[in-house]
């Protein structure tokens, strides 16, 4: 069985959010030509972007070889060996706290849940010893906050600190 | 000549030379903070200039205005993360210098570069004003459609990674562009019932999460970080050698005519004049393979193009009061603040500020040059910083890029999600640059397509019967067409194996 590609997994992921985009199109008033109204040109963007990845699935499928001989590096085979030297266990470790950063940071406040995601961030890229990584976290969202608030006007969520 | 004269003893005050030397040198400062471009450098500066008389608080507001967008292309080469739409192209090139170790001939191009492009925009921009002004404003709804189409046809073929590839991106771009609240009739739409997206995306958190998010993820994923030593760099390797130099005094000078007149146009001209002047450099040079790898014209060419373009932009500005760019709307608010009225009557009833701003901005940019090419060796110390130390604090700038746009946590959660979708795209080597520049344009293409059929009735016969509007598009068809039958020449006369994406 044909391996589906690289460009064909982003095709169908880009394909899927067309399809989304156009449902949600296809619920606002079109008009006409002569008196276009706000859903006329998303769903012609949706159509033309759909047509797009099914052209670009099919590309991949028949003419696969010719397409990722020019590309090289996007071929199933080195997909496999690019996955091999990745490593996503940190990935998504720091993606997850990137996320849950978002959840906290306004009721928890800037300063603290800052701190927490550069904790999380310098043990995750293993900038040395725990203690180092949480001084310096501390000291950088210190010293940011001071300018930015203090200076430039900008007033961070405050949560628990408020 | 007279009134230039006029302008520069205005101008050449103590006081009016402080205020512009802290304006550029402020603005760099704000500007190289990754995110913060000139629209984020202006607002948060904006309150400094409310204390001074009208003429230093314009003039320190312009020297805002011009640091900030050399500070944001600081930023595009170093850390591969750009600070506004215009910066989105430096990247391709510029930041592929730094990983060879030409940071400092990047920045140093960028520099000079823009240094000569301002001043060539200002010599325009002083016997031209008036009438150019005239000229642009015979620019209606199909033209702006034309050169939007124009302008993403050229995007397509930017990031060297496949016509199709490139254009979805730039699908995905025009979809996120439609979000928020319509410009013709005041509806939301594609909010799924969130407040916040009433507003729209705002391609800084957009770009900040693909680039600089995406980057982080990247790094964390190839286990680069704690073992990546930091680069070091000889004082020679600062300055560009005798073949980048060489290279890049036609992009330059390019640049800066192409620049200049795009500014002109209302809608996004800085970027747009940066994929403009790309797209040429490209198109003309021997050295075609180094593009997307580092070459020296992909960085002088499209950052002259967009300073002049800046340039360009107060054309409309101070003749016509015309605000056509968000930058200088900002400066527009600054100056109604300040009790001026920009347009045909300031001129004659503010000389003083109208040829006191022009003659600030040649000191001013000549300032800005002075300041920064000292600077370079500095900024390019931040790449000896290790990578598990400026990552973390990268993130944190972004993070507060973000949330300062609109105060508005929002954003931030837009720029998270864009950088999972970036690391995603990256990983699968797909170009983000287009995502970015369709998601500016998008909006300005839309709303001139709707308002062209209106005009119209329907009839999409307008795009031809105006001239301007005709010509674009032949140029737009003629670009996509060109390569096409050049690959098919190609092919018959040397057959050989072809990609299409």
């Amino acid at each position: 069985m044909t391996k589906i590609t690289n460009n064909s997994k982003v095709a169908l992921g880009i394909g899927l959010l067309a399809i989304i985009y156009l449902q949600e199109a296809l619920t606002l008033p079109f008009g006409s030509a002569g008196m276009p109204d706000i859903g006329f040109v998303p769903v012609l963007e949706a159509f033309v972007l759909l047509f797009g990845c099914l052209f670009l699935i099919l590309l991949e499928q028949f003419f696969g070889d010719s397409v990722n001989g020019q590309i090289g590096d996007n071929t199933a085979e080195n997909n496999d060996k690019v996955s091999a030297d990745m490593n996503y266990k940190k990935t998504a470790v720091l993606t997850l706290a990137l996320f849950i950063y978002l959840f906290l940071l306004k009721p928890v406040g800037f300063l603290p849940a800052t701190i927490g995601l550069l904790f999380v961030c310098f043990r995750v890229m293993e900038y040395g010893k725990w203690y180092w990584s949480l001084g310096v976290s501390i000291i950088i969202v210190g010293i940011v906050n001071i300018i930015f608030t203090k200076w430039l006007g900008v007033f961070f969520p405050q949560g628990l600190l408020s | 000549m007279d009134s230039l004269l006029y302008g520069l003893s205005v101008a050449i005050t103590p006081v009016n030379l402080f205020f512009c030397l802290m304006g550029a040198f402020l603005g760099t400062l704000v500007g190289v903070l990754p995110g913060i471009g000139p629209i984020g450098s202006m607002a948060l500066l904006l309150g400094i200039t409310y204390g001074l008389p009208p003429v230093t608080a314009l003039i320190m507001f312009a020297g805002i205005y011009y640091g900030s967008m050399y500070g944001g292309s600081t930023t595009s080469i170093l850390v591969n993360i750009p600070g506004e739409a215009s910066s989105v192209v430096t990247c391709m090139d510029g930041n592929k210098m730094a990983k060879k170790g030409r940071a400092g001939a990047a920045l140093f191009l960028a520099a000079v570069g823009s240094f000569v492009a301002g001043t060539v925009g200002l010599v325009f921009l002083t016997l031209l004003a008036p009438a150019l002004a005239e000229e642009a404003l015979k620019f209606g709804p199909p033209e702006y459609f034309a050169i939007a189409v124009f302008g993403l046809l050229i995007l397509s073929r930017l990031s060297g990674q496949g016509v199709i590839k490139s254009l979805l991106m730039v699908g995905v771009g025009l979809l996120l562009g439609t979000i928020g609240l319509d410009d013709v009739s005041g509806q939301s739409r594609f909010t799924f019932g969130i407040s916040d997206l009433q507003r729209g995306i705002d391609f800084v958190p957009v770009a900040m999460g693909l680039f600089g998010i995406a980057e982080l993820l990247q790094m964390v994923a190839e286990k680069s970080t704690s073992q990546q030593e930091a680069v070091k760099i000889k004082f020679r390797e600062l300055f560009p050698n005798k073949v980048e130099t060489r290279r890049s005094v036609g992009p330059v000078m390019r640049g800066s005519v192409l620049g200049f007149l795009v500014g002109l146009i209302p809608g996004p001209a800085a970027v747009i004049s940066t994929f403009l002047s790309y797209t040429l450099e490209r198109s003309i040079s021997k050295f075609k393979s180094e593009f997307g790898q580092g070459a020296p014209e992909g960085v002088a060419g499209p950052e002259s193009a967009n300073n002049a373009a800046a340039v360009g932009a107060f054309v409309p500005l101070l003749s016509l009061g015309i605000p056509f760019a968000p930058p200088t709307a900002l400066l527009l608010s600054a100056m109604l603040i300040h009790g001026i009225t920009p347009g045909p009557l300031l001129l004659t009833e503010h000389p003083e500020i109208f040829w006191g701003v022009i003659a600030s901005m040649y000191i001013g940019n000549l300032m800005l040059l002075v300041l920064n090419l000292p600077m370079v060796g500095l900024f390019v110390r931040v790449l000896r910083i290790p990578a598990n130390l400026l990552m973390p604090n990268i993130l944190l700038l972004c993070i507060i890029g973000a949330f300062a746009i609109n105060n508005s946590v929002s954003d931030v959660c837009i720029m998270m999600v864009a950088g999972a979708a970036g690391f995603i795209l990256k990983r699968y080597r797909f170009s983000v640059a287009p995502l970015i520049l369709a998601l500016v344009i998008g909006p300005m293409m839309e709303n001139s397509l709707r308002q062209s059929l209106m005009m119209s009735q329907g009839d999409i016969g307008i795009f031809v019967r105006q001239p301007i509007a005709c010509g674009v598009f032949i140029a737009a068809a003629v670009l996509l067409i060109l390569p096409v039958v050049y690959r098919i020449m190609r092919n018959k006369l040397f057959p050989k194996k072809e990609a299409f994406v």
